[in-house]
């Protein structure tokens, strides 16, 4: 009896070193970590912010809560990192369990939902971006173009590696960007292949359409201009870390930033350097917002900067919730006035801050 | 500062092996894996050492025990004489408490250098030594798949008749490398019932289900860290005790018996005796290794008798 019960006493023993260590393991090393970032649009003058574990509408102007998806999570409507797309009345999501979403932008219901999955378990990033009848969705190095009617699947896609940001679309063709380094254009209307471009880097967001040109940064530090009809490079510029986000167009400017903290703008036409920002704290991942004349940007470390989009001297910065508000790593958005910011660790989940001086209007917390 | 220290050195290890090893991740966690255990092997050496002395006392340690009852003090004086040091026991232990900031170091470089999603990719362009890699942007995304496995998800082996259910091939080599270490570092005791071997049998019990758990978990990298690593404590375990090896049937988990290697316990009793009356040495893996090598001289004599060739 006595032996029995020693051997439970080790067997507790070394139950509780498991545990402990199993925590260190969670714990200290991020186990299962967060595979990316809250990410945001405005549709109807609503905010729609994807997150963890829900979607949620609230009003632009004051911060107010008008739905969420879904009301309770489960295992497969959870990890809803992509940035959510608008087309008609109604929002696309995806989540990394491989699966896709429409919701009605009026209450937030589930229309239809597309499993990627395969009857294959593990997570993987996806982007979801949509054009006046289809709903793109890529997982894995799948693209899915999906009816948006009915969630059927209109076509699909292969790429030779992950697929991690969604495509562009002009309404015609669908721009594809990879990592495995190349931009492909597809036939809109059944999904074949137009051109594919080969650059040194991976492109893990998705190409800026303005005008005729396509614009997109890669992990290999370079911008390019592409011609959107043959996929020709126009220019080429090279920055001083990668280039994440997609560039921002507008007029003669193209503006990006860079993980190495700079902010550039140069001419859209010829690519040539017009001002590079002085070096920000920490890395740059978004892409940049512009608004009457001056851009936002976003760090790392959990600063917002607006600079002069024709100089590129610093306007103001702010450092949201020092304490805990670390890695803005969703591109800002500029609406009405104010910059909307999510935040991954904050104590907020939103931070919507006046354009003009840098104060903080209202903040979103769905708990 | 645990990042500069640990995580980010062993996370440009793994890229410069990926890059040296034609783009195989799996090649450069395994060389990595065996270059830390040669780097830990004489921790682990002394620790296996120590346990194996520990075995080899137990008996001494219990007549003594049972014996100084009552005599606290003469029964640590006693202790003592065998060579018997409580703290010198811990002090064997601390190679496995080493392991474990390498465990987690490890798991947090293989999702480092294997980024599979974009939070993971910008820490890993904040982790690179970009000085050592000129090229760097060509070999991202790092190659992560080898054959059915993603190297940074937890190992599921797919296969069509099984409709959706995946095999983790993986936790189970885990936990089977685990029972045979557990297996072959765990001499039998004569005592089935005293502390120690209870406590022996609760880790072999225990310790292979915690890693299958691990790997069942983690990502399927962290599995390969602990093959490679069983195996490699395996081999050294055989190279230290070669003198004492018998490979003998073991019944891993009650499924199959697999001949494994065991060591040999030390012969005690007879030591023990000795050294109660006063013999030359009280320790009897000390005298257990001073017969061996008494042996050993013989064998060499012999052997230079016969102009040092082996007899066939």
């Amino acid at each position: 009896m006595s032996g029995f019960k020693h051997l439970i006493k080790h067997h507790l023993y070394i139950a509780v070193f498991a545990i402990t260590i199993t925590l260190l393991l969670v714990g200290c090393s991020g186990a299962m970590p967060a595979s990316s970032w809250p990410n945001s649009i405005i549709a109807d003058n609503n905010l729609i912010i994807a997150n963890n574990n829900a979607v949620y509408a609230i009003s632009s102007d004051i911060g107010r809560l008008i739905w969420k998806f879904p009301s309770e999570p489960d295992s497969i409507r959870s990890q809803l990192y992509t940035s959510p797309a608008h087309t008609n009345d109604s929002i696309v999501v995806g989540s990394d369990n491989k699966h896709a979403f429409t919701i009605d932008i009026i209450n937030g219901n589930e229309i239809w939902s597309f499993d990627a999955t395969n009857n294959k378990s593990g997570t993987a990033p996806t982007g979801t971006s949509a054009s006046a009848d289809l709903a793109f969705f890529t997982s894995q190095n799948t693209l899915y173009a999906l009816q948006i009617s009915n969630g059927q699947t209109a076509w699909k896609f292969e790429s030779a590696k992950d697929l991690w940001a969604p495509p562009s679309t002009n309404g015609k063709y669908v721009f594809l960007p990879g990592m495995d380094h190349t931009l492909t254009s597809i036939d809109i209307t059944n999904g074949s292949q137009i051109w594919q471009q080969k650059f040194k880097g991976a492109l893990a967001d998705s190409p800026t359409i303005y005008q005729d040109t396509l614009y997109t940064g890669s992990l290999s530090n370079s911008v390019y201009a592409i011609d959107a009809a043959n996929g020709m490079i126009i220019w080429e510029y090279e920055a001083e870390g990668w280039v994440w986000g997609s560039p921002t167009a507008f007029n003669e400017h193209v503006f990006f930033s860079d993980l190495d903290g700079y902010v550039y703008a140069l001419n859209r036409e010829t690519g040539r350097e017009m001002w590079i920002s002085q070096q920000l704290d920490s890395a740059s991942r978004g892409t940049p917002a512009y608004s009457n004349g001056n851009l936002f940007v976003t760090s790392d470390n959990g600063f917002v900067y607006s600079i002069d989009a024709i100089s590129g001297n610093p306007v103001w910065n702010i450092e949201i919730d020092s304490k805990n508000a670390d890695r803005l790593l969703a591109d800002p958005i500029a609406h009405n006035g104010l910059v909307y910011i999510t935040s991954m660790n904050g104590d907020n989940l939103v931070y919507a801050i006046n354009q003009s001086d840098g104060v903080i209007v209202w903040e979103f917390n769905p708990e | 500062m645990w990042n500069q220290l640990v995580i980010y050195p062993f996370t440009n290890s793994l890229l410069l092996l990926y890059k040296v090893m034609g783009d195989s991740f799996t090649l450069s966690l395994i060389i990595l894996t065996l270059a830390i255990r040669l780097l830990l092997m004489p921790l682990t050496a002394k620790q296996q050492k120590s346990q194996m002395k520990m075995q080899a006392m137990q008996p001494d340690i219990k007549r003594i025990q049972e014996k100084y009852k009552g005599e606290p003090e003469r029964m640590q004086k006693e202790l003592q004489k065998i060579g018997y040091s409580p703290a010198s026991m811990l002090a064997g232990c601390l190679p496995m408490f080493i392991q474990f900031p390498i465990l987690i170091g490890m798991y947090r470089s293989i999702m480092h250098a294997i980024p599979a999603a974009p939070l993971q990719m910008i820490d890993l362009y904040k982790a690179a030594y970009q000085s050592w890699f000129p090229e760097f942007h060509k070999m991202i995304p790092v190659e992560r798949t080898f054959l059915w496995m993603d190297l940074s998800q937890p190992d599921r082996f797919y296969m069509e008749i099984l409709s959706g259910i995946g095999v983790p091939v993986l936790p189970l080599f885990v936990y089977i490398t685990t029972v045979l270490q557990q297996k072959m570092m765990t001499p039998p005791t004569a005592d089935p019932n005293d502390q120690s071997a209870q406590m022996q049998r609760s880790m072999m019990t225990m310790m292979p289900l915690m890693f299958a758990f691990f790997a069942l978990q983690f990502s399927s990298g962290l599995s390969i860290y602990f093959i490679t690593s069983n195996i490699a404590t395996v081999v050294q375990y055989m190279i230290i005790n070669r003198e004492r090896l018998e490979w003998s049937p073991v019944n891993i988990a009650g499924v199959a018996k697999l001949p494994i290697p065991t060591i040999a316990p030390p012969p005690t009793t007879k030591i023990s005796q000795q050294s109660e009356q006063g013999g030359t040495s009280a320790n009897p893996t000390i005298v257990a290794q001073e017969k061996m090598s008494s042996r050993k001289a013989k064998r060499l004599k012999a052997r230079k008798a016969r102009g040092g060739k082996r007899r066939r």
